[in-house]
């Protein structure tokens, strides 16, 4: 700051600031005091004039020296808390202006809080209340939040509360309506009938901040959505096409959008929603197609045949991002929904031409393992794919590879015979990396114990095991995100979060404590699996590395995680 | 709570900086800059956060307005605030910009009679006292907060100013664009390509008239104007920044607290010698009473000098916005509206107005009014300022409106629109032999026709063709309603092949219908009481968007 420097302004500043009648300038008060503030010297001058300030005539005045305080304090966090300021400050709660009520919240919020913010208790609430329509939006916007550490006595005065409130739930204005929201739910979490009900009468003013002009507004409010659905799943299931995306919508917002529609999806409007769904597969932007296919995939989990359909029929456009997204969609729901297979075998004939990426690669790699009896041009594909490995950049793919050809292997001996020798050879022989060459030699090993062992390694599930009958996802309590509503949280943490916890299928779950359960369960029913499993492990007990690649071959389950861990969620591929 | 606030042009360039609560240094832009080009694409996520920073961010007219806040502030608050900001200030820089251009033409003037009786050489010195001048008028129009800011600019743009003479009397054309572009940094990127086309356009002019002292006063001018401009912009926004949120906390953005930092017209004040600066306090605070407007001249309403000249107008216009979906096969697949009522007030004094809707005008599924056609919406929310007493009975909206504009009344429909859907296309889309794409589109428009004279294709349509979007740019003027319009798009496209013509498509339409609103949602009236001495001005405009008019082929 320039003027900080200067000796002659500082004099300046002392002397304006000795004058007793420095706030009969409005302005230059302000100035004054905006100023002092950044200057630690000039601290002990600036307390008069606050003071004056605070009692002043003129509301801007103390709008100002309101603030002051609280600068002030900031400016000296370890001096003591002058009672009689916050005294003078509770007091000014009551002034006539509310910008200066609102201030004085503001202020009392910084300067106590060690103490945990401004006191609230019945009577201020009951100002606060009674006053809340005087002030601004902004206004409102802060004294709903302070109001939402109060805890009423009584269910009466809880339920006056909330019908003095109710108005201010329908607000026209975003930031009122989801400030009220949350000090409903802060209010009633104890009652969820209540907090349902405030739900759904907020609904029609989100949906109406999801149309407007800002285009951030809409995102903001499509997030927050997101949030309810979670509680809530039916609540925007007649309303689904106000989640139509629109032609110029930036990407950010589209793919949320998506989102939302799979959350949609019932009897009465699949046909409607794939088939919007299906216009934005050939989107310009590659993420957005991305997002599209994968949505579709998502649908398939309950409408798989209409969804296979489009799926199938946007591999004929022999796209490069989409023919990858496809595949990737595929493996995931054939994981979820094994009936699917036989369309997904039909339909990964000749589409490895178009496939260029390595998680595209990955997934066709990894249908070709698990179906590989079914798809009668599988060891060609693969053939192709052990020709090519020498240029091979991608780890992935070549681990991928190796494990294909040994399940492939174990189905179809005759054919794939020749090129696993050739693959085991170059793997050993050649390849530089570490991961590769251990896992070849691993196989190999393997192979010197026996079929029988290799198949009991290798051969793993085909689906999720622990899926049964198709039942919609369970209604989160409101507790679970009623702290982050209304905060940068759900806009932030994007995809990511919501994705895992809205999917909540094994095959997210990483190495967490679930699977270790999972995993010491079946080691204790065979033993000689055990053994083996216990030879490798401490074969290779120095690298983590290797102790996950031998749970990978252990238990396929777990592979698909491991696979996926890394990506996008709906599916759009990591770029390497 | 907002910690700082900044404004980046989309190549990066600082345009204010605003910190509130010095928390954070303020490389924080720089940090920003950097993660918005580090993503692909132009469009990055409207929260960032760098440790626990978080940038929330608004994007408009190709810059980034930002505000960096703590986590658990309200994204609701933190956008719409930006929002309304963009807005005030938009239109604030809307008024300063008449403003500087109403001085500049009687500055250019005043050159011009002066220049031509005099020599070249004299010229010279008098233009750069002009431009002086000029500056002056800009240092008494800006107010003594921000004092600081105008001397540095000042400064920094009287040599450029000298420099852009100089050029002019050279008339050399490079020396001039280098001169307005060591002026850009301060300026505005619309300045900036004001002051570039402007200058280039003086730069052809004076190489007509080789050197001759019109250029010369020309160029003051136009500096001037630019040096304007760029002073106006940094006062408008120090001063909104600084009245809109103090300490990081938004105070007010009520536009009858607001106006009075606007300022509409000059104020005359004395002359302002650059040359005894010494004199002057740093920013304003301790500037001597007799250089400087007192600082409270802020805080003066300029309502009375308006209230002499100003016109005493009220405009109340009905927006629309369509969002509209038509499948493959023609079906109507979406449709919705959102509407608003705005209320934009020039009148210095209007104690109540009342606003009368259609009578039919019924809102719900299950309430309808009248015989005729109805006039149906879903879901209509009220200005909190807006007495309905008259409402229920009468369609009557009665409110007492303050200076500024303000929304009344939003509404939305969905699915089902009194008419049907204003345009439809009728695409054919075939390969031709040669392996090339053709487009037959045939587009009409459904709504009625207004005039006998019908143009049926209009001849200043243009297309073309932009790679970068895959998309074809397809510009009509002008298409009266009744009337259809048909193109043919030859495409030349690498490896096309049958299932490639699954990828066309859809087509977005972008279109503004005036005098129309969608749901046919009138204004029966407008009265206001008391009535208005002298002439006032009603205005009822209707106007209908697209927000996004999606026809799938």
């Amino acid at each position: 700051m320039p003027y900080l420097g200067s000796e002659d302004a500082v004099r300046e500043l002392r002397r304006a600031l000795s004058n007793p009648n420095v706030q009969s300038d409005q302005l230059r008060y302000r100035n004054t005091i905006l100023k002092v503030i950044r200057l630690p010297s000039l601290v002990e001058y600036v307390e008069q004039p606050l003071t004056a300030g605070l009692k002043d005539r003129a509301a801007c005045v103390r709008r100002v020296a309101v603030l002051g305080w609280a600068k002030l304090h900031n400016l000296q966090p370890n001096s003591e808390i002058d009672a009689a300021v916050v005294n003078e400050l509770y007091t000014l709660l009551r002034d006539p202006d509310p910008v200066v009520m609102v201030n004085c919240l503001r202020a009392l919020e910084e300067i106590l809080k060690e103490e945990g913010g401004v006191a609230i208790n019945k009577p201020i609430t009951h100002h606060l209340l009674k006053r809340l329509k005087e002030s601004d939006v902004w206004g409102q916007c802060e004294v709903l939040r302070i109001l939402q550490r109060y805890r009423p006595q009584s269910e009466d005065e809880l339920f006056d509360i909330l019908s003095l409130l109710d108005a201010s739930l329908v607000s026209p204005h975003p930031p009122v309506m989801a400030a009220t929201l949350s000090l409903f739910l802060s209010l009633c979490s104890g009652l969820p009938a209540v907090n349902l009900a405030a739900l759904e009468r907020v609904r029609a003013p989100l949906l109406a901040a999801c149309g407007s002009v800002s285009r951030e507004m809409r995102f903001t409010a499509l997030c927050h959505i997101q949030l309810l659905l979670r509680s809530l799943p039916g609540l925007m299931g007649a309303h689904y096409k106000r989640f139509f995306c629109g032609y110029a919508e930036p990407a950010y917002i589209k793919q949320r959008k998506m989102q939302v529609l799979v959350e949609l999806v019932n009897d009465e409007n699949v046909a409607m929603l794939l088939d919007e769904l299906k216009g934005y597969c050939t989107d310009v932007n590659a993420d957005t197609a991305q997002a599209a296919i994968s949505a579709i995939g998502r649908i398939g989990r309950s409408y798989s045949d209409r969804c296979l359909e489009i799926l199938t029929g946007l591999l004929g456009l022999k796209q490069e991002h989409i023919t990858s997204a496809v595949v990737q969609t595929m493996r995931d729901l054939v994981w979820v929904c094994p009936q699917c297979s036989d369309t997904v075998c039909l339909a990964l004939e000749g589409c490895e031409e178009t496939l260029q990426d390595s998680q595209g690669r990955q997934a066709l790699l990894w249908l070709l393992a698990v179906y590989g009896e079914r798809i009668s041009s599988a060891p060609y594909t693969l053939e192709v794919f052990i020709d090519g490995v020498r240029s091979e950049a991608s780890l992935g793919v070549k681990m991928e590879l190796l494990t294909t050809t040994m399940r492939l292997f174990l189905c179809r001996p005759a054919e794939t015979q020749d090129m696993l020798g050739r693959l085991l050879h170059y793997c050993i022989e050649e390849e530089t990396d570490m991961c590769v060459r251990d896992q070849a030699l691993l196989y190999y090993r393997l192979l010197h114990c026996g079929i029988e062992e290799t198949q009991k390694v290798l051969q793993g599930r085909r689906s999720d095991p622990s899926l049964g009958v198709l039942i919609g996802r369970p209604a989160e309590p409101i507790s679970q995100w009623a702290c982050s509503f209304n905060t940068l949280k759900p806009l932030r943490q994007g995809s990511v979060e919501t994705e895992s916890a809205s999917r909540g299928s094994p095959e997210h779950v990483t190495f967490d404590p679930k699977p270790n359960t999972d995993l010491s369960d079946t080691l204790d029913c065979s033993q000689t699996e055990t053994l083996l499993y216990k030879l490798i492990i401490f074969a290779h007990k120095t690298h983590v590395v290797y102790k996950i690649q031998c749970f990978i071959i252990k238990y396929p389950t777990i592979y698909k995680p491991t696979s996926r861990a890394g990506s996008k969620p709906f599916g759009c591929p990591r770029r390497d | 709570m907002i910690s700082q606030l900044f404004i980046l042009s989309s190549k990066g360039d600082h345009l204010v900086y605003k910190d509130f609560r010095g928390e954070a240094g303020s490389d924080v832009v720089n940090i920003f800059y950097e993660k918005v080009t580090a993503l692909s694409g132009d469009q990055p996520p409207v929260v960032m956060s760098h440790k626990d920073l978080h940038f929330v961010h608004v994007r408009q007219g190709g810059l980034y307005w930002v505000a960096t806040t703590t986590a658990d502030s309200s994204p609701f608050t933190v956008i719409e605030f930006l929002n309304r900001f963009e807005k005030t200030f938009s239109l604030s820089v809307c008024l300063s910009v008449s403003l500087c251009l109403s001085l500049s033409l009687s500055l250019s003037l005043l050159s011009l009679s002066v220049c031509l009786s005099l020599s070249l050489s004299l010229c010279l010195s008098l233009s750069l006292s002009l431009s002086l001048l000029s500056l002056s008028v800009c240092l008494s129009l800006s107010l003594s907060l921000c004092l600081s800011v105008c001397l540095s600019l000042s400064l920094s743009v009287c040599l450029s100013l000298l420099s852009v003479c100089l050029s002019v009397c050279l008339s050399c054309l490079s020396v001039c664009l280098s001169v307005s572009l060591s002026v850009s940094p301060l300026c505005l990127s619309v300045s900036l390509s004001l002051s570039l086309s402007l200058s280039l356009s003086v730069c052809l002019f004076s190489v007509c008239l080789s050197v001759s002292p019109l250029s010369v006063c020309l160029s003051v001018c136009l500096s001037s104007l630019s040096v304007c401009l760029s002073v106006c912009l940094s006062v408008c926004l120090s001063l909104l920044s600084v009245c809109l949120s103090d300490y990081g906390y938004i105070q007010t953005t009520s536009s009858d607290v607001l106006k009075n930092f606007i300022q509409t017209e000059a104020v005359s004040s004395r002359p302002f010698s650059l040359f005894d600066l010494s004199n002057v306090g740093l920013f304003g605070a301790e500037t001597q009473q007799s250089k400087v407007a007192p600082s409270s001249a802020a805080t003066r309403p300029i309502q009375s000098s308006r209230e002499q000249g100003g016109k005493s107008e009220i405009f109340v216009d009905v927006i629309e916005r369509m969002s509209v979906v038509i499948g493959s096969n023609g079906v109507l697949m979406k449709a919705d509206v959102e509407g608003e009522i705005r209320v934009k007030c020039y009148m210095p004094s209007c104690s109540e107005m009342r606003i009368g809707l259609n009578e039919e005008f019924s809102i719900g599924k299950s309430q309808l009014r009248g015989y005729g056609a109805a006039v149906r919406v879903d879901e209509c929310s009220f200005h909190q300022a807006v007495r309905l007493d008259e409402f229920d009975s009468h369609r009557i909206l009665r409110l007492c409106p303050s200076q500024g504009e303000q929304t009344v009344m939003q509404y939305q429909l969905s699915d089902d629109l009194p008419a049907a859907p204003p345009f439809r296309l009728f695409p054919t889309i075939e390969r031709d032999s040669g392996g090339r794409l053709l487009m037959y589109l045939k587009l009409r428009c459904d709504l009625p026709p207004k005039s006998l004279s019908q143009e049926l294709s209009s001849p200043d349509q243009s297309a073309e063709l932009k790679l970068q979007s895959r998309a074809i740019d397809w510009q009509i003027p002008r298409f009266p309603g009744g009337t259809q319009l048909s193109a043919l798009f030859k495409l030349e496209v690498s490896g096309l092949s049958a299932a490639s013509m699954l990828e066309v498509g859809p087509v977005g339409l972008s279109f503004e219908l005036p005098k129309l609103t969608a749901t046919g949602l009138q204004i029966r009236f407008l009265r206001l009481s008391p009535v208005q001495p002298g002439p006032s001005q009603r205005w009822v405009r209707y106007v209908t968007h697209s927000d996004s008019y999606i026809i799938r082929i």
